[in-house]
């Protein structure tokens, strides 16, 4: 509870740093962080957990946003699917298979904003013209992603053994008298 | 039954959530559809996080930008303000010959009474952030509703518009830019007073979609508002034709138009402390409570 506690702030702050860094810098440069730490996250973390976590940094990029709140949650649910199935075949926490995955990510959260606003107002928010600045930004993601697994992974680990420990001595003090 | 429960928990969660998240996504749409007044708190309070780490983050790149415009850049203020000076005492006897002419029309009086109306308190304000998306475009403001911005307002900078705010907190503000594909404003054209709406395209230029009226628009052509809806004062600058695609068959034209404003690089804005009509009835009631946020779609034209 604490790790997604932990990594859900790192995550808000995470989207606030790309919001300041999107008015300094081209936007196809910043690494899209409210997607890459709940996608490195569901790697981390227990099934439910890592759901929730996914849901609550999209609603959370949704209010920093002008785009309709809960679309990004709903991306990031079929997201959570798409990684939970894949990373069951393939080991999506080494290196390359992340920065692969990371890229086909980005398209699959553009496809999956485009097709939800189609749904809402009729007409998609990406230009064909942008097409090329997504794929640069895909393999910018790609880049970045292995790079956030290192200190997330440590963020829950660290964070889970503590809840352990603690589980088991609170266990100990009340259930099996220790002589 | 707990075995059971803990089996069905994570599709359980998967469903509430999903069902969450949709019913999120109908309300706010549906918020938007009724002219807006969705208070969300939540929304504000982000926003008001957010703004003083933003400026800490735009911190040193300000103190770089100020070195350099006091030191580096003064290299060439001399011969710049030279020519600025010739500039003004040209401009300055422009203006008189013009006041001449006008005065000889008997146009004065009204100009200077639509002036009267069109002057409102700008209040400046710093562009701390963008949307977290590129595709949907909007900025957050340092200025909230301590300095009395609300919903509704229109923002400027010195090149022209650049977009309306849409949702206010005590101390930030967002607003939509021209270029999000939710904004739409009335504009002419300002040599042949051709009329039509400016749409965002979500990228980087702009649509104006016009009747069909022979050469009325043309590249290079001036667009400004028109002050028509109520939203934006008449004669702001909104951008620049650069070509226009006419279809004989089409009853609505359509012409790409260039931003005045470079919203890449935009940094100080003003933002106009008065609301027009249509905003004020919009918005009655509003600006009482954290986060209001609001999708402006009065211009919208009926696809």
């Amino acid at each position: 509870m604490k790790s997604m506690l932990a990594i859900f702030t790192l995550g808000v702050l995470a989207l606030i740093v790309q919001s300041a860094l999107l008015n300094l810098l081209p936007g196809r440069w910043v690494p899209d962080l409210g997607l890459l730490i709940p996608v490195v996250a569901i790697l981390l973390v227990p099934p439910a957990e890592g759901l929730l976590l996914a849901v609550a940094l999209g609603i959370g990029a949704g209010l920093l946003s002008n785009a309709l709140l809960g679309q990004y949650a709903v991306v990031r649910i079929a997201e959570f699917v798409v990684i939970r199935v894949l990373n069951a075949q393939l080991d999506l926490k080494r290196t390359l298979p992340l920065a692969v995955f990371a890229f086909a990510i980005t398209l699959f959260d553009a496809a999956g904003v485009v097709g939800i606003t189609w749904l809402f107002y009729g007409e998609s928010p990406l230009p064909l013209s942008e097409t090329g600045d997504l794929l640069f930004r895909a393999g910018v993601n790609g880049a970045v992603a292995p790079i956030l697994l290192a200190p997330l992974g440590g963020i829950a680990e660290r964070l889970a053994q503590r809840d352990v420990r603690r589980s088991r001595e609170v266990r100990l003090d009340t259930k099996r008298p220790v002589l | 039954m707990r075995d059971f429960l803990r089996r069905i928990r994570l599709p359980l969660a998967f469903a509430a959530l999903l069902l969450l998240s949709t019913t999120l996504m109908v309300v706010d749409r549906r918020t938007m559809l009724e002219g807006g007044r969705d208070h969300s708190w939540l929304s504000g309070v982000l926003v008001e996080i957010a703004v003083p780490i933003q400026k800490l983050i735009r911190l040193p790149v300000d103190l770089l930008g100020q070195t350099w415009a006091d030191y580096v850049a003064l290299v060439d203020l001399r011969r710049d303000n030279q020519t600025l000076r010739e500039r003004v005492a040209a401009l300055e006897e422009e203006n008189l010959q013009f006041r001449e002419a006008l005065v000889a029309s008997g146009n004065l009086e009204r100009i200077v009474q639509m002036r009267e109306n069109f002057e409102v308190p700008l209040l400046p304000a710093q562009v701390v952030g963008q949307d977290v998306f590129p595709w949907f475009r909007s900025i957050l403001l340092d200025r909230g509703r301590s300095r009395e911005v609300l919903s509704g307002m229109p923002v400027v900078s010195d090149e022209g518009l650049v977009g309306l705010v849409t949702a206010t907190s005590p101390n930030a503000s967002r607003a939509m830019i021209l270029l999000d594909r939710q904004s739409a404003v009335d504009a002419i054209v300002q040599r042949s007073r051709a009329r039509g709406i400016v749409r965002g395209k979500g990228a980087g230029e702009l649509e104006f979609v016009f009747m069909v009226r022979g050469d009325d628009v043309q590249p290079e052509d001036v667009v400004i508002t028109s002050g028509v809806g109520g939203v934006y004062p008449k004669g702001l600058r909104v951008g620049s034709i650069e070509a226009v695609q006419t279809e004989e068959a089409r009853l609505l034209h359509t012409a790409s138009v260039r931003p005045s404003v470079d919203f890449g690089r935009i940094e100080q804005v003003f933002i106009m402390l008065e609301r027009g009509p249509i905003m004020d009835l919009l918005y009655t009631g509003e600006g009482d409570e954290t986060g209001a946020e609001v999708g402006p779609q009065e211009a919208r034209p009926s696809p």
